[in-house]
């Protein structure tokens, strides 16, 4: 009792911390003029609510997102012709679709809320889209990857993404095409992800002319992984591609090279993290990662500047959580120019410029260009282009380049 | 047919792998035979008292020594040693608390069977989430819980790097998993020893046979619990220790978990009760999880492990070796 009783008072304190973070934020960012005060007077204060984990054990893959899109708010804010200033709300699940009901909720009654950034993961996702769509508030996804959010009839949800089918086949190319791998182990986590990834890669690397050597499923958390390293060292393979996340990666790949398992190691999205890179040490170098997200470019000094020792060494969908407030704010902007002004028309209004992103006329993002398919999925001439490589060097997860790039269209 | 091809092919392999998972499964297998043995229950705080241990061995390593490269030679042995005391001292410390806390008031009213395996249950949560908390920013009254943990696994800095010693049928034997398994074998063996030799070694004993007429006879039952508790606690955080070196796994707040429910299969295996059929049991449980792969593929691990106990236990109802309560 006295714990919930403690947490009741933080929470105005939180709030109010967050808002002097923020409102601090603008007078930086605005340089020598003290930009934010001195804006015009009709700006329309409007909210943009950031849903994911703020807080609790998976913030990491989540907060660069965050502090992509504060980035791109600040900006926005501080542009004279920009017509609003954004507050952006937290929305913290933890990531769990369990906790989110009450947050959207929340969410849904504050009367300044435009839209919303995230929900962050798959799971929440399905928790929150019914909510938002009843509501009429456009929420765009910036890593959310399951299949299936584009089939629950939600008009108002959008995803600025790749999903799982592209990586996983351009994966099981890059092994057979670039690695030239002959034999190929698949290891698996056992869950909808993971195997769902190799599954793919398994599709394309046997068309490639790859050969599966070994499959094997391990359940996420296992801690003793050298039962398998001696089953992959037996089937002769020169290549292993897990499918899974950071943590029991690290584990594999770390014992592996500790029993002289000498292959190419590669993994999909949920390895690529700040964890993976602690977790395995010095065993991480050379091993292979992809993502459907732009970790390098200019994006990525931008967002170092911004955030100094704040700033993720490995800022997953940062530079997508900057594009997705950017379309937000290219949003608001058409809707207000075109004469709205209250919140509800802005939302339609963001809604429909959001319709109007097209592979034709896209929005042009810092991570790549963003256009929609009428499920609004994200889409581009070439797919391709929104998948990149990487490989860890030195400690650095180091981009090679996007999959049409590599893979040659 | 696969499955015997390739078990012959990988037997040295596994049989290394098996030896060296088992061995940690035997030390963490000890602990709750002990205490069955003493006092009839499960102590499922156990997998608990082997975190702290992990715990005390990210501490050390990064906070005491500051370490974050290998280091060799002598400077090794002194890491390791200066790992496994505190690690041991602070689990076997916690486990004397736990009994104090957590089951001696229930004995002391006589409680009944379930409300120890509640409080056992209770304490194993209670532990865990405390050591969620301690990530600096949490409080219990006014006191600050020290940075240590946190939510998320805490990598446990690189200080110990591998190298092959020897090979054997063509399996490399590392410097790691020889130290796991002769570090093992030898506090085994001196556990062996004190509880067949020395005086609170035959208490022990007694008490498991009879609690009754052992107090009768001049046995002090609550220092026998206490000592069965502390040096199960001993064991558990050096298998604590070897754990996170070995298989360079972070430490976490829920690590005990999985290593936990093993090595209680493990002493049901050898015959809860018996010291010798927890050794027993863990090593054998090792092995079988080893060629589970090879044989049937790693999905198979758990089901064959347990397939194997459901079948000793059909035929040898109280274990391999027997069980060994009164009653």
């Amino acid at each position: 009792m006295a714990g919930r009783r403690i947490r009741m008072w933080l929470a105005p304190l939180a709030v109010l911390a967050v808002i002097t973070a923020a409102c601090s934020n603008n007078n930086n960012g605005g340089g020598g003029g003290g930009g934010g005060s001195s804006a015009p007077a009709q700006k329309i204060d409007v909210t943009v609510y950031a849903q994911g984990a703020w807080t609790g054990p998976y913030n990491y893959l989540v907060i660069p997102s965050i502090q992509g899109g504060k980035l791109k708010a600040k900006e926005l804010n501080a542009d004279p012709s920009f017509p609003a200033t954004i507050t952006v709300g937290q929305a913290d699940t933890q990531g769990s679709g369990d906790q989110a009901p009450p947050v959207v909720q929340n969410v849904i009654s504050d009367p300044n809320t435009v839209a919303v950034l995230g929900p962050a993961f798959s799971g929440e996702s399905f928790a929150s889209g019914d909510s938002y769509e009843q509501a009429g508030i456009p929420f765009v996804t910036q890593s959310a990857t399951n299949a299936d959010l584009s089939k629950q009839g939600w008009t108002y949800w959008y995803r600025t993404v790749a999903g799982d089918i592209l990586q996983g086949g351009d994966d099981g190319k890059f092994i057979a095409q670039v690695l030239k791998s002959k034999k190929l182990f698949l290891v698996n986590d056992k869950e909808a992800y993971g195997q769902g990834l190799t599954d793919q890669v398994k599709k394309t690397a046997t068309a490639a002319g790859a050969q599966i050597v070994g499959e094997e499923g391990v359940a996420g958390g296992t801690d003793d992984w050298s039962a398998v390293i001696s089953q992959v060292k037996a089937s002769g393979a020169d290549t292993v591609f897990f499918g899974g996340y950071d943590a029991d990666f690290a584990k594999f790949v770390k014992q592996g090279k500790d029993g002289g398992l000498n292959v190419n190691w590669m993994s999909g999205d949920g390895s690529v993290s700040s964890t993976f890179l602690d977790s395995a040490g010095s065993a991480s170098d050379g091993v292979y990662l992809s993502i459907a997200s732009n970790l390098g470019g200019d994006f990525a000094q931008k967002y170092n500047q911004a955030y100094g020792s704040k700033a993720s060494t490995v800022p997953v969908y940062a530079a997508e959580g900057y594009d997705v407030m950017g379309i937000i704010g290219a949003g608001i902007k058409s809707a207000i120019d075109g004469g709205a002004t209250t919140p509800e028309e802005i939302r339609s209004g963001i809604k429909d410029y959001l319709d109007g992103l097209t592979v034709d006329s896209p929005y042009h993002g810092t991570a790549k260009d963003i256009a929609f398919t009428p499920e609004h999925e994200l889409t581009a001439a070439n797919e391709d282009t929104l998948l990149f490589f990487y490989q860890v060097k030195n400690g650095q997860v180091t981009q090679l380049g996007d999959a049409a790039a590599i893979l040659g269209g | 047919m696969t499955c015997v091809t390739n078990v012959v092919d990988q037997f040295w392999d596994q049989t290394r792998n098996g030896l060296t998972l088992g061995a940690i499964y035997a030390m963490l297998a000890l602990g709750y035979t002990m205490v069955y043995g003493v006092l009839q229950l499960i102590n499922f705080a156990h997998s608990e008292i082997f975190m702290i241990g992990t715990v005390v061995t990210l501490y050390a390593i990064r906070n005491w020594f500051g370490l974050s490269e290998p280091v060799v030679g002598i400077g090794l042995v002194l890491v390791i040693i200066g790992v496994l005391i505190p690690a041991m001292l602070a689990s076997g410390g916690a486990a004397v608390l736990l009994e104090r806390l957590a089951y001696r008031p229930l004995r002391r009213r006589g409680a009944p069977r379930l409300s120890f395996l509640i409080s056992a249950i209770g304490a194993s949560l209670f532990i865990q989430y405390l050591f969620v908390l301690m990530d600096g920013n949490h409080y219990i009254l006014f006191v600050r819980l020290p940075a240590i943990l946190g939510p998320s696994p805490a990598p446990i800095p690189d200080v110990w790097t591998t190298h092959t010693v020897f090979t054997l049928f063509g399996t490399n034997w590392t410097n790691k998993q020889l130290s796991v398994i002769l570090g093992a074998v030898a506090m085994l063996f001196v556990l062996d020893r004190f509880v067949r030799t020395t005086r609170l070694g035959r208490g022990i004993r007694a008490v498991a046979q009879d609690p009754e007429v052992a107090s009768m006879m001049g046995v002090n039952i609550d220092r026998i619990v206490v000592t069965t508790f502390f040096v199960g606690g001993l064991m558990a955080g050096a298998a604590g220790v070897m754990y996170v070196l070995v298989l360079g796994v972070p430490a976490f707040w829920f690590i005990g978990f999985i290593p936990g429910i093993k090595a209680f299969t493990a002493a049901v295996l050898g015959g809860i009760g018996n010291i010798r059929g927890a050794m027993l049991g863990g090593i054998l449980l090792g092995m079988v999880e080893a060629y589970a792969v090879p044989c049937f593929g790693a999905d198979w691990i758990d089901v064959t492990a347990f397939a194997v106990l459901v079948l000793v236990l059909l035929f040898r109802p109280t274990g391999l070796l027997g069980e060994q309560v009164h009653n």
